[in-house]
Formats: C-alpha cells, structure tokens, sequence
C-alpha cells in the first residue's frame, strides 16, 4: 500500500496508518525532510534538531491520534518541533541562546534557464534576499512557514504563540515597510532622473 | 498598474512587487493583483507562468537530504523505539496497581511544553521532567543540577553541601528518580524519604521554623516523618492533601494513573480530599479514584518492600504484577490471557536491568517472554 499517494489526495489519516510499520516509515521519510529544514533555521546546531525531530516522531509513534490530512499532521509535527528546540534550549542552561531566525534565498537555475539569463537570475534572488533582509526573525519565520512550508497564517499564529491579526499585520507591516522602500526608490529615481535630463 | 499592460512572465519575475506577492501571499497583495488581472485580461497566462517559475526556483532554507541521511535518521528512530523507555505518561493501566502506598496524583494532564513553577506555598502542580530525557537521579537545587549515583542516600548533611544556601526557606530543591533507579534522602526536619523509579521529589531546603512541612511527589515515596506536634507535615495534591503528625507511610502518586493509595505502617494521618476528610490508621490501605475511595486493612509489608530493593509477593496475578512492573520500569508490559491469572508469591528483586528481572520470571513461572516492538508480552511457555 503507498500510503504517501492516499495522503497526499488530502485523505484523512486515522490512528491506525500510524501504528502500520510500513506507513509510518513513509511518513517519516516524507516529512523528515521538511522539519530538518524548518530546525535548521532555528538552529544552527544539528545536533539538537535532529534530537527534537526524534522526539517528535516518537511522541506520535507512542501515542498515535487521528490526523485530518497531511497538512494537519504537517502542522502539528512543525509545531511540536518548534516546542521541543525551545525546550531543549530553555531546559539547558549550558547551551546559549536560539539564533535569530535566518532565510538563505536559492533560485533554482534548471527551473529558470529558458526564461532568465544566469545574471538575471542572481539579479532576481539578490532582490528576493534585499526584501527579505530587513525583516526581524519573527517576519523572516513567518514568512518561511507561510512560503516553503505552506502553513496558513492561522497555523502560524497557533505556532508563534501569537493572534491570528497579529500576524497578518506582522506580514503586512512587512509589505508596508517593504512597500515603502520601494516607494522611496522610485521617488529617488524620479527625483535622479529629473535631474538628469 | 500601468506598467504592467505589456509585461511577459520574465518581466514579472523581476518586478520587485510581484516578487513580494509571491513571497508573502495574503490578502493585501492577492487583492491588488486580482485588480491587476481585471485591468488587464491578457496578462493572465504571463502571470500564471511567472507564479508557477516563481515558486519552483525561489527556495529559502533549501536543505538538500540525501537517501542516505533519511534512512540513517529512520534507523536512529527504530534503534531509540527498541530502547528507550516509555514515559508512562501517556499509558493508561488495565489493571489498577494495587501496591505502594500513598499515591499522591499530581498531574493527569499530559504536559508538554507547559511548564508551571509557582511558589511552595501555593503550589499544586510540579513541573515534571521528561523522563525519557533521564538516565540519572539527578538533585535539582536552585542554582545547579547534580547527578548522583543510583541508590544514593542522602543525609541532610550531604544535602547542605550541594545546595549554596541551605538556610532559605522559600528556594526549592527538587530530586528526580528515572525509571530504574531508587533514591533515598533525609530532610532538613530528619524526615527520610525513599524515593522510587520515576518519582519527582520537590522539597524546601530548610523547613520554616514555624507552619507546616510541606513537599510534592509525583510517583511513588515511602516516607518517615519525624514527628514534630508544633509543625504538621504536608503532602500537597490537587486531589486531596494528606496530612501527618509523625508516621511512617508510603505514597503512591503516579500520574499516569487512575488510582492513587496511601498505605500506613505507623502513626496516624489525615487525608483532606475535596469531599471528605479520612483519618487513616496502622496497616490501611486508602485507595482513590477518581470518583470514590475506600479504606482496607492489609499486610503493609508488600506494599514497602520496594524501597529494599524488592518486591514481597503474596499470590499477586501476573497480570496486577506486569501493571506494577510496568510503572517501574516504564515500558509496558502485556500478559497473553493464559498467563493473566497466575499468582506469585515470594521477594521479586527489583533490578536495574529489566532482562534480569523478566529471567528471574521466566525461572520461577510457567511464563516466557518476548520484545514486540517496544513492548513486552508475558506468554505461557
């Protein structure tokens, strides 16, 4: 049986999928991935990710409940992950603090080679990098969840500890400020070219 | 808007506003670009080819995981499901676990990242530890956490010299049991304690001068209070609170458990329950769940045995000794049907290693056993 093409229909996954060996393999494998990426941004030290991405998974393993769909099982994976990496670092004293939150943009080349020169395509992930280097960590996450891990602005508010509105304005204070410089970009543009001519 | 009428998907690519709708994907931006799309029909197609392009090249913390790392993490995961301890938390008995004296319920919530510390005099709840994080009885004081040998008993003397100011009466220590292992200490008041696999102990460092003597325990405690008339001492549950003069009793409190016992060897005590006040007296047995309890004469000692190292057995079924196993080892532990009724009786050794424990069985019944994934089941032979 593939469980991973079920699941992905969006199909509900009951207690019992988690208690097959074989399913629950499949499902590790499938969303190990995306939760070593996600600890990764919280830490920098592997060490500790891959510990709480095995405490997640054993938490499940040894109490296993219904899940909705992927996405919701997703969801609670990513967020019991942020829980644990906090944990982890507020039990231990010893350790120093959590990074801030980091974003390394990559563009794909094979995706782009039609359409986009090579300098074209390092011009598009330099401004994608610029627009994102002026966000705090908490936006620079928000941002990750809600862009590479599809997670609804909802989950991520559950996840951050924060209202629902709270981060919609985070976002949107985002594109304000982002806005902003735009806008005052194009005023110096405007203003250079006047100028200039 | 206008710059747009006579973009292609490459010049969207590069449009510093459609990278941040892409990026960020809410209301705002969705909004404007619909109006986009109204404005200008054609542009449809382009944009659609941009978003898929977009999507597909753009990664942030894009970390690459070779078929290698994947399966060598999956095998870690089934090597730590063979070994490690459950954390009892999370199961439920079948069979109420008969034995061990007083059991004080301090949580029946599963506590994840939650952690409540409040102070002494109010506190309910305790924050408990993972257990499956523990190998080590460890002393928790205010200031550092020590590991101790197992079986270690501590004096109040040796309790002083690990904790920096041992005349504070409001600073908490607390001593943490993993599954196991036993402890032992004695209190500033000469209070002794004995303290059983997966047990917290939260204790004051000095005991005020005047009031009660108050600690928490979640898990399992023998105890002798020192008597002391002019300071009652105080076990604190959200259940019910037990209270004693100078006595000698053990406390049965696990908090995966739906039953909690106390059991009194010596001295009297009362139990403060939110409906009811229980006066206890020598060799009963108060037994609470979570509706009603009740009150029983029994042979105390195979209730204490454990803090010897041992457990005495007077014709215990199988099925109620795999429960009580269960709790102390922290692994579950399941009886085939044709081994459920079988008692035993006699001193069981309570060793570190549950392999020798499990022999120990298997030489003196007519029972075997067997690891199914990080289960044990008892079967008949």
């Amino acid at each position: 049986m593939n469980v991973i093409l079920d699941i992905n229909c969006g199909n509900p996954i009951p207690k019992e999928t988690l208690l097959d060996k074989a399913a629950f393999c499949q499902i590790y494998k499938f969303l190990m991935k995306d939760m070593r990426a996600y600890g990764l941004s919280l830490t920098s030290t592997e060490e500790h990710v891959r510990d709480a991405i095995q405490d997640v998974f054993f938490r499940i393993y040894e109490k296993p409940r219904d899940f909705e769909n992927l996405k919701q099982l997703k969801f609670f994976l990513l967020h019991s992950l942020r829980n644990r990496i906090y944990d982890i670092y507020r039990k231990d004293r010893r350790l120093t603090g959590l990074d801030d939150f980091t974003l390394e943009v990559t563009v794909h080349p094979s995706t782009l080679e039609n359409i986009l020169e090579k300098e074209e395509q390092r011009m598009l992930r330099q401004k994608v990098a610029r627009l994102l280097d002026k966000l705090s960590g908490n936006q620079k996450e928000i941002i990750y969840l809600h862009y590479m891990q599809g997670m609804s602005y909802k989950e991520i508010a559950t996840m951050m500890n924060a209202e629902p509105t709270a981060i919609r304005k985070v976002s949107s204070r985002a594109i304000q400020k982002l806005r902003k410089e735009e806008l005052s970009v194009s005023f110096l543009l405007l203003f250079l070219s006047d100028i200039l001519k | 808007m206008e710059r747009y009428r006579s973009y292609t998907a490459k010049d969207f690519l590069q449009d510093e506003h459609f990278i941040e709708w892409q990026l960020l994907q809410d209301e705002e931006h969705d909004r404007y670009w619909k109006e986009v799309l109204v404005t200008y029909p054609h542009l449809a197609d382009s944009i659609a080819e941009a978003q898929y392009l977009f999507r597909q090249a753009v990664r942030l913390n894009d970390h690459e995981v070779s078929v290698e790392e994947e399966d060598w993490m999956y095998a870690q995961f089934e090597k730590r499901v063979k070994r490690k301890k459950i954390i009892p938390l999370y199961i439920k008995m079948a069979a109420p676990i008969a034995a061990i004296a007083i059991v004080v319920f301090l949580f029946t919530k599963e506590s994840t990242h939650k952690e409540i510390i409040h102070e002494m005099a109010d506190i309910q709840q305790i924050e408990l530890p993972s257990f499956e994080q523990i190998d080590e009885v460890q002393l928790v004081t205010k200031d550092s956490t020590i590991i101790l040998a197992d079986n270690t008993a501590l004096t109040y003397d040796e309790l002083t010299s690990f904790i920096q100011r041992p005349h504070e009466t409001k600073v908490f220590s607390k001593l943490i049991v993993p599954h196991g292992k036993r402890s032992s200490l004695v209190l500033s008041d000469g209070t002794k304690i004995w303290v059983n696999a997966g047990t917290v102990v939260q204790f004051p460092e000095t005991f005020d001068a005047k009031g009660a003597r108050s600690i928490i325990v979640s898990g399992e405690i023998y105890i002798e209070v020192k008597k002391d008339e002019t300071r009652p001492f105080r076990i604190k549950s959200p259940y019910y609170e037990i209270e004693v003069l100078g006595t000698k009793f053990n406390v049965s409190a696990y908090p995966n458990e739906e039953e909690s016992h106390v059991v009194l060897v010596e001295g009297s005590v009362q139990i403060n329950t939110p409906e009811d006040k229980v006066r206890m007296y020598p060799n009963q047995l108060f037994t609470k769940t979570k509706d009603r309890h009740s009150l029983q004469q029994v042979d105390v000692h195979s209730y204490i045995s454990w803090k010897n190292g041992w457990l005495q057995l007077d014709r215990v079924p199988l099925e109620q000794l795999a429960a009580r196993l269960s709790t102390y080892y922290g692994k579950r532990i399941l009886c085939d049907e044709r081994v459920k009724e079988l008692t035993s009786s006699g001193k069981l050794f309570l060793f570190d290693d549950i392999d020798k424990l499990l022999n120990t069985i298997t030489k003196n019944m007519e029972v075997t056993y067997r690891y199914e994934g990080d289960v044990i089941r008892l079967k008949s032979k």
